[in-house]
């Protein structure tokens, strides 16, 4: 870090920032029940921003151009690569915008159990966990992938800024597979930053269950409008419409019409109000910007807009970083309240997406439970559905059950009316 | 113009050697590959300008792989110098080939490892590096501003070009291979609104070479505006089964995610994918012929693999009959057949997986308007925004932009977003009955393995006409 800061000086950058990031792995990667291949890697990069300040048409402009290097590069190739930068933001430039504030923090080390354990104990840990629940003849884990990662992160800039933290992580993603009747599977993936063995444990043993039920579940049945639960995982990919839409790149281009004080869900909400806050992911952005819990919108209004430092002062806004992580409050409607009514609870799709450009959402369903309502369900799978936020988001229902991902804390599932589901 | 060697790797071979060297003096296998590659990303819309070297794109390091007791292991790092040598040589014995020492392996033979060598490139016309940072933001600005320009419904218009020149050395006890590999591609991008939703219409274009392909992106400016303002009056379409024409991007976007994912033989190994019972079986129309690999020059073509194997060109379906799958080393050592040269990594920090490369269907006889007449009422699909891979039960979701409604081999005008595929792989592609006589391919994509392990992937074919069912 500090080379490559000297290697600026040297070269009389004014400006600059370095993020540089070292880290370290543990990886397993498991077939059925054996290792089919074990890894380690232990790498550094570092990237460098370059602005240069002009002046054009009696404007002033910043140009900015980044360049990746490491530690296997030489002084000489390094100062090079800065001097082309140099150059190339003299005219990769935009309008002026001012650096974020400095921040200045020793190291932060992410408080974590899995602190104090190598990468490779803690390997051995989630493998064992895993594999403890993988006992029933008919559906197994088919293939298992594990990452066990530690990064430290550095940040410097020329205006002052020095901040750096450290994380540890555990993450990948499996497969679970039953043979009969049908022959099927589930995909899901997984981030824990804890040494939660029994949270891998529900992970593998829901994902067991959902594949036995797919192998006996019947064709979709044909198309129309039907209300649909939406829950687990895919909450973290809907719910993320509204902080892609706050976010200052969206709102600056006009891809959003999102501004403080709007009511996200329109004037006519029948149903649950949506309340949202930011989790931070890490300490600090990756413009060393300080991250912290905020509150983003209370009962459907929009209480501030996050992003990037250029475009946040652009707009005349404070620049917060771009947030990630969101947190609902519980809803006041139980799961089992949600099911009275003929509803399909979709609970594995093949790759659900939210389009927060469109506002649609839409997948081919691999697993969903019909409600008919008087106490029957019935297992289907195939079809999909094909949805818009806009249409349906002033009739939410969020769940009182709520659960912990990586990206979102919050509703383990929210209904929505009329939603438009493709079958046979 | 030939794509320069790395002056790096060339430094530095003789100490690859020097630690390939003391490996084998302990494992009876090991190689290394090592990379050096920087890659560019350009961009200019309303929000500004961005240049800047892009994380997947640049690179340098090295992987190395050992094989001990039966099963493999590997060890990725950056940095190689003569101290460092025993070092890794130390890791290697003591914290990675003793990972999991109690665990059950699977257990492979030791890979062939053919005797070949050679040090070759790939062409190119206009050099990026050569024709400049400065000159590559003012070509895509003037076409970002002539986009913008085009019509005052046209909310934002996106310009972008990204290149990457790599080298990479593989090293084993019989093999010293180098390549040295540029691609470059590009998109518009345009965007209108129709009440709170932003409508986008977006053209790709790539090419293995240089920055030549920006002349292309220009003239593409124009189409692209237009599809984006016919979106502002789009309507859902009612979910049903149609006969469609498919563009030729649409084909490439059913070849790799609905089919050219279930023939990747990792997932033969795992018992994933439901191709590997269908061997010799019609899978698909008789007038369809798939490939992967070198036949075609696009974005992911290569000499050799991520794993020292040599590329092909694949044939994948041979008039509909489903032949072989493709192959990384080590799915191809479990099940007994021979590397395909489809063992490709996201970087030297990654494993190898079964990967495609440049995949396509061969181009058939029909003319595109004599496909259209014969439609009475159906659909033609434009524009693929995504898909997702089903291997083990050979569903498909695959979504595109739009569908122009066709009636009596006409187009109405009426224009359907956006439009979900759905259904079973083998009903689509046996469902095909004319195909266009001309081939277009396009790799400026990247292809994941489920939702990650990024790598360079091309597609296309030509014009199909198919029953599809639609969301």
């Amino acid at each position: 870090m500090e080379r490559y800061k000297k290697l600026l000086e040297q070269a009389g950058i004014k400006n600059w920032f370095i993020k540089n990031k070292i880290d370290s792995s543990v990886e397993l990667f498991f077939i059925k029940k054996n290792l089919d291949m074990r890894r380690i890697k232990e790498v550094d990069n570092a990237e460098i921003a370059v602005f240069t300040d002009v002046e054009k048409d009696g404007e002033k402009k910043r140009g900015r151009a980044d360049i990746r290097v490491n530690s296997s590069m030489t002084d000489r190739e390094i100062l090079t690569k800065i001097k082309e930068a140099e150059y190339a933001a003299s005219f990769a430039t935009n309008k002026f915008f001012e650096f974020p504030k400095p921040t200045k923090s020793e190291l932060k080390v992410q408080d974590s159990d899995l602190n104090g354990l190598e990468l490779s104990e803690i390997a051995t840990k989630f493998a064992d966990a895993a594999y403890s629940v993988d006992n029933d003849k008919d559906a197994f884990i088919n293939s298992f992938e594990l990452f066990v990662e530690e990064s430290t992160v550095r940040m410097m800039s020329a205006t002052g800024t020095d901040v750096a933290y450290k994380t540890r992580v555990v993450k990948g993603e499996f497969v679970t597979q039953c043979r009969k009747p049908q022959d099927v599977e589930t995909y899901l993936d997984y981030e824990f930053d804890t040494l939660a063995l029994d949270d891998m444990k529900d992970l593998v043993e829901t994902s067991l269950k959902t594949s036995k039920d797919r192998a006996r579940a019947n064709a979709m049945p044909k198309s129309g409008k039907t209300d649909v639960i939406i829950s687990g995982r895919y909450m973290e990919e809907l719910m993320s419409f509204y902080a892609d839409r706050a976010n200052v790149s969206f709102i600056y281009p006009g891809y959003s019409n999102y501004k403080v004080g709007d009511n996200v869900q329109g004037e006519d909400v029948k149903g649950d109000k949506v309340n949202i806050k930011f989790l931070p992911l890490q300490p600090f952005n990756n413009e060393g910007i300080e991250m912290k819990e905020r509150e983003f919108i209370k009962d459907g209004e929009l209480k501030l807009v996050h992003g990037n430092q250029r475009i946040s002062y652009y707009m005349g806004v404070e620049p917060i970083g771009t947030y990630e992580k969101v947190q609902i409050p519980a809803g006041k409607v139980s799961l089992k309240e949600m099911t009275d009514r003929p509803c399909l609870h979709v609970v594995n799709f093949s790759d659900f997406q939210m389009d927060a450009l469109d506002g649609h959402f839409a997948s081919e369903i691999r697993l969903a439970y019909y409600y008919d309502g008087k106490g029957n369900v019935t297992p289907v799978t195939g079809g999909s559905i094909n949805g818009s936020i806009f249409d349906c988001q002033n009739d939410l229902t969020f769940s009182k059950e709520v659960q912990k991902l990586s990206k979102y804390v919050g509703p383990k599932a929210c209904l929505f009316k009329n939603v438009m589901v493709s079958g046979e | 113009m030939k794509v320069q060697s790395s002056e790096y790797l060339k430094a530095n071979k003789a100490l690859y050697k020097e630690l390939l060297d003391k490996l084998l003096n302990t494992y009876e296998y090991a190689s290394i590959l090592a990379a050096d590659s920087v890659g560019k990303v350009y961009s200019v819309s309303k929000s500004g300008i961005n240049m800047r070297e892009d994380d997947l794109y640049t690179q340098r390091g090295f992987v190395v792989k050992v094989y001990n007791d039966g099963s493999f292991a590997e060890y990725s790092g950056s940095k190689i110098s003569k101290e460092e040598i025993d070092v890794i040589v130390d890791t290697i014995a003591k914290r990675l080939v003793t990972l999991e020492a109690k665990r059950e392996k699977n257990s492979y033979k030791v890979p062939d490892d053919e005797k070949v060598s050679f040090s070759k490139s790939t062409d190119y016309e206009i050099s990026p590096f050569e024709f400049g940072d400065k000159k590559i933001v003012e070509r895509i600005t003037e076409i970002q501003k002539k986009g913008l320009a085009y019509d005052e419904r046209i909310l934002d218009f996106y310009c972008a070009l990204q290149f990457q020149k790599y080298s990479k050395l593989f090293l084993s006890r019989n093999k010293d291979l180098e390549q040295n590999v540029m691609w470059t591609c590009g998109a518009v991008a345009a965007m209108s609104l129709k009440g709170e939703e932003v409508k986008q219409a977006y053209t790709p274009f790539s090419v293995l070479g240089g920055v030549e392909l920006l002349d292309r992106i220009e003239e593409h400016v124009e189409d692209t505006c237009k599809v984006a303002i016919e979106l502002i009056d789009s309507v859902p379409l009612p979910p049903g089964e149609y006969d469609c024409i498919c563009s030729p991007e649409t084909t490439g976007m059913i070849v790799h995610e609905a089919f050219g994912h279930g023939v990747e033989m990792d997932m033969f190994v795992k018992d994933r994918a439901l191709a590997k019972y269908n061997v010799g079986e019609y899978v698909a129309s008789p007038l369809v012929t798939m490939h992967d690999g070198n036949a075609i020059d696009d974005t992911s073509t290569y000499f050799f693999d991520d794993e020292g194997t040599l590329s092909n060109d694949t044939i994948i379906i041979d008039k509909g009959i489903l032949v072989t799958g493709m192959s990384d080393l080590q799915s191809a050592l479990a099940l007994g057949t021979k590397p395909t040269g489809n063992g490709k990594r996201q970087s030297v920090e990654r494993k190898a997986y079964t990967r495609m490369t440049n995949t396509y269907f061969e181009p058939g006889k029909d003319k595109l308007e004599d496909m259209i007449a014969s439609i009475k009422d159906g659909l033609f699909l434009e524009m693929p925004c995504s898909g997702m891979e089903d291997p083990k039960n050979w569903g498909i979701q695959c979504m595109v932009t739009l569908a122009r409604e066709i009636k009596d081999g006409k187009f109405t005008g009426k224009i359907y977003s956006p439009i979900v595929l759905t259904g079973y792989v083998p009903d689509l592609l046996k469902s095909i009955t004319m195909m266009s006589d001309e081939l277009h391919h396009c790799g400026s994509g990247m292809c994941g393995k489920g939702y990650k392990e990024w790598v360079k992937v091309s597609d296309g074919g030509p014009y199909i006409k198919a029953r599809i069912r639609l969301g």
